[in-house]
């Protein structure tokens, strides 16, 4: 039997998704904002996992899917940000959380709990920005190796492009044919 | 110009991967030298130059890769095999074992975590085996060399015969990678590289 | 001597443990399943990846949003166009840039052909791992036919950067129509052929049918979406539900599963292929002269901004979101992977299943590690 897409519940709109938000998440300390593509709540740290239990509780607007938890560096102000995009399973309006850590205390809970899909999501945003997300059940690396996390800040080195007439000249001017040995002690011995 | 390997030492410690990603040696073509070097353990007392020919001339037409598509090069490689580009006419056989493999085509960008793992198989290959790089990724980093996670091309890691550019390259720039491997497999039996110096 | 068994607390069992690396024969693309089994049942998969992790997202903030689709084409690399458009869509919504019409046929068309070949690839792929032989040497010959038609417009069998901001980079070639009307009825013909070549085969029935049967509630919390979570029920295509470019304007139905078993998601990629056949028809009718591409302003730098778009990848869905801070390069540019969702659902989808099942539910998902990776 086909589950038809919003079904019998019409589905929510922007607005009603704001109201919900400034009625669930306000009192935990977000700050909802309305002027961006989604809506959108700032919260801090601490309150992320009870907000983050709330959207998956909530049944009118339903979130089911964790879309992806985006890292974004912002080296002027010395922190990092954490993006979680949740979108429903039955209708295509979504909501957005930030949070904001500083740089050298990365620190975040995690909403594996509630939402399984933010266990690897989570990993490769320690690989990626050297957030610590506190309670995660298996803060292994994913992607990258220990000694080489933190890809995607700034700061993280990266290498130039070669110097053309450096390699020729390594690699002599021996001719790339194949049609005689290139070497001339087994022509020769 | 000299070689650069000592004939009495196998040509890789086994073991010493990660080292000597770092440490390779680079030789014109690749760490170690030319692919004449792998045949240097093969014992002093070798067969006569005749025979050297008739041993690549059956070697070369019945090359079997080893199926190690790593990345988009290998959806290429995969076209060259089917039906429309066959492969199979010169006797080019996929084959996923690397015991039973001769030639090596690293078809993909390799990073340091892969790169433990081309090291393994192109060590599990029993000889004689040859490589072909194929792509700008496995030839030098390609489109990807900034980042540091990415190896600058196979040929720090394993001594590479052919390289066939291309980002992907087209199956008649696979096939004509092949046919110029088949050409210095019989151009080094004919050189009489196969003997011990 | 017995070991406890991971993930149970049955200290009587004995496991083995195999590890299916990143070079096999199956695998489709090189991903690491470590499976303690149970003489042939798995008990605990865990998954590995990043032997593929190429920085693509690292290189995307070198590079202009000229320049982008070269590095996010290799991202997803059997549906490049339709990576293409997803990162077009964020970056227009960001450029605010306004799409000519027969750009917006144009993107559709490729886009759909894109999605033909890429589950072409998905059938061949599958087939072999089941055990067959023909269906990868017939899903490719219908893949050729789509290659020329690329090469023809963009200049590349694969990994095309086509479509650019505001439109498409060049102008499709006069005969465009009719190449395309051409290869249509060959590709129907095709489709035909790879129908009666597996679907009611013996074989290929007893080993799929019934095999990790999902509800929609169960594939919802495990994160897959596209055909794989079509298949247990749900309609949900982010081309009805969200639509985007000019998809609101064709006819095609979505298919839709019942048991969301194998059988099922490789019958939703079949099924689909049909309705991308009827969308390319209704587009080549419907496709207007006028310009390719849009005004773009002459300095192409990254306005202060963020934009999500959401498209419907062959996979799955594909989120790109770019932020951009003011200057040449963008600040971020982020691939929310269908891919990389689903290899983190083998986790569970694994368990109790044989190992040859396991080959067949990794090839069901249609996972290729370039994006998982990126």
């Amino acid at each position: 039997m086909a589950q038809e897409v919003a079904g019998s519940r019409p589905a929510p709109t922007k607005e009603s998704i704001a109201d919900w938000a400034r009625a669930t998440l306000e009192p935990m300390g977000g700050t909802v904002v309305v002027d961006r593509q989604f809506v959108e709540v700032e919260l801090p740290a601490e309150k992320l996992r009870a907000a983050a239990h709330a959207i998956s509780e909530s049944d009118d607007p339903e979130f089911r899917l964790l879309y992806d938890i985006s890292g974004l560096h912002w080296p002027d102000d010395g922190e990092l940000e954490a993006v979680y995009h949740f979108f429903g399973g039955w209708h295509a309006e979504g909501i957005t959380l930030r949070v904001r850590v500083p740089e050298d205390r990365p620190l975040i809970p995690t909403i594996s709990e509630d939402w399984p899909t933010a266990n690897w999501h989570e990993r490769e945003a320690m690989d990626l920005f050297l957030f610590e997300f506190e309670g995660h059940p298996y803060p292994e690396p994913l992607l990258l190796e220990k000694d080489m996390q933190g890809a995607l800040l700034k700061h993280y080195p990266q290498r130039e492009a070669p110097d053309m007439v450096e390699r020729f000249k390594q690699r002599g001017d021996v001719p790339f044919e194949i049609w005689k040995a290139v070497r001339p002690e087994i022509e020769n011995g | 110009m000299a070689l650069r390997v000592d004939p009495d030492q196998p040509l890789f410690m086994p073991g010493e991967a990660d080292p000597l990603i770092k440490d390779a040696p680079i030789g014109p073509f690749g760490a170690g030298g030319e692919v004449g070097g792998v045949f240097q353990s093969l014992p002093a007392n070798i067969l006569t130059l005749k025979v050297d020919q008739l041993f690549a001339l059956s070697r070369k037409n019945s090359l079997w890769p080893m199926t190690f598509g790593i990345a988009c090069c290998a959806i290429e490689m995969i076209g060259t095999y089917m039906a429309n580009y066959d492969l199979d006419r010169m006797g080019i056989l996929p084959f996923p074992s690397p015991r039973q493999a001769d030639v090596i085509l690293v078809a993909g960008t390799v990073n340091r975590k892969m790169a433990r793992v081309v090291k393994l198989l192109w060590e599990q290959m029993p000889m004689p085996k040859w490589a072909i790089a194929m792509g700008s990724c496995a030839e030098c980093g390609g489109p990807f060399y900034s980042y540091k996670n990415v190896i600058e091309g196979v040929d720090k890691i394993i001594p590479v015969d052919v390289y066939v550019p291309g980002c992907p390259p087209r199956p008649e720039a696979l096939i004509d990678g092949f046919v110029r491997l088949q050409a210095k497999i019989m151009a080094d039996a004919k050189a009489g590289v196969w003997r011990k110096k | 001597m017995a070991e406890a068994v991971p993930g149970t607390s049955d200290s009587n069992a004995e496991f083995m443990q195999i590890n299916m690396g990143p070079q096999h024969p199956s695998t489709h693309g090189v991903c690491r399943l470590e499976l303690a089994v149970d003489g042939e049942v798995v008990l605990s998969c865990r998954p590995e990846i990043g032997y593929l992790h190429r920085g693509v997202e690292k290189i995307a903030e070198n590079l202009t949003v000229i320049q982008l689709p070269v590095i996010t084409d290799r991202a997803d690399y059997l549906s490049a166009l339709n990576t293409e458009l997803g990162v077009m869509l964020a970056a227009e919504q960001l450029y605010e840039v306004a799409v000519p019409e027969r750009a917006e046929y144009i993107r559709v068309i490729m886009a759909e052909l894109n999605r033909i070949a890429n589950h072409m690839m998905f059938y061949g792929a599958l087939g072999t791992d089941a055990g067959f032989s023909s269906p990868f040497i017939f899903g490719w010959w219908n893949r050729e036919i789509i290659h020329d038609v690329f090469e023809e417009v963009t200049g590349a069998r694969m990994l095309h950067n086509y479509i650019a901001l505001g439109g498409v980079k060049q102008d499709v070639p006069a005969n465009f129509k009719d190449s395309v009307k051409k290869i249509l009825p060959q590709l129907a013909d095709g489709l035909d052929r790879c129908h009666g070549l597996l679907t009611d085969n013996e074989i290929f029935v007893a080993r799929t049918k019934g095999l990790n049967p999902l509800t929609p509630e169960e594939a919802l919390r495990l994160g897959l979406t596209g055909p794989s979570l079509r298949a247990t029920g749900l309609a949900r295509d982010l081309r009805r539900l969200a639509p985007y470019s000019i998809y609101d304007r064709f006819e095609f139905e979505v298919p839709v599963g019942t048991v969301g078993d194998v059988h099922d998601r490789y019958m939703m990629r079949l099924l689909e292929m049909r309705e991308s056949l009827r969308i390319i028809e209704q587009a080549l009718e419907g496709m207007p002269d006028g310009e390719y591409r849009g005004e773009i302003p002459r300095r192409l730098r990254y306005p202060v901004g963020e934009a999500y778009s959401r498209t419907e990848s062959p996979r799955g869905e594909l989120g790109i979101y770019i932020v951009g801070d003011g200057q040449n390069t963008a600040h971020r540019v982020k691939i929310r992977a269908p891919a990389f969702v689903h290899v983190s659902a083998m986790e569970e989808l694994l368990k109790g299943t044989y190992i040859a099942d396991a080959v067949l539910i990794f090839a069901s998902l249609d996972i290729v590690l370039g994006e998982a990776d990126r």
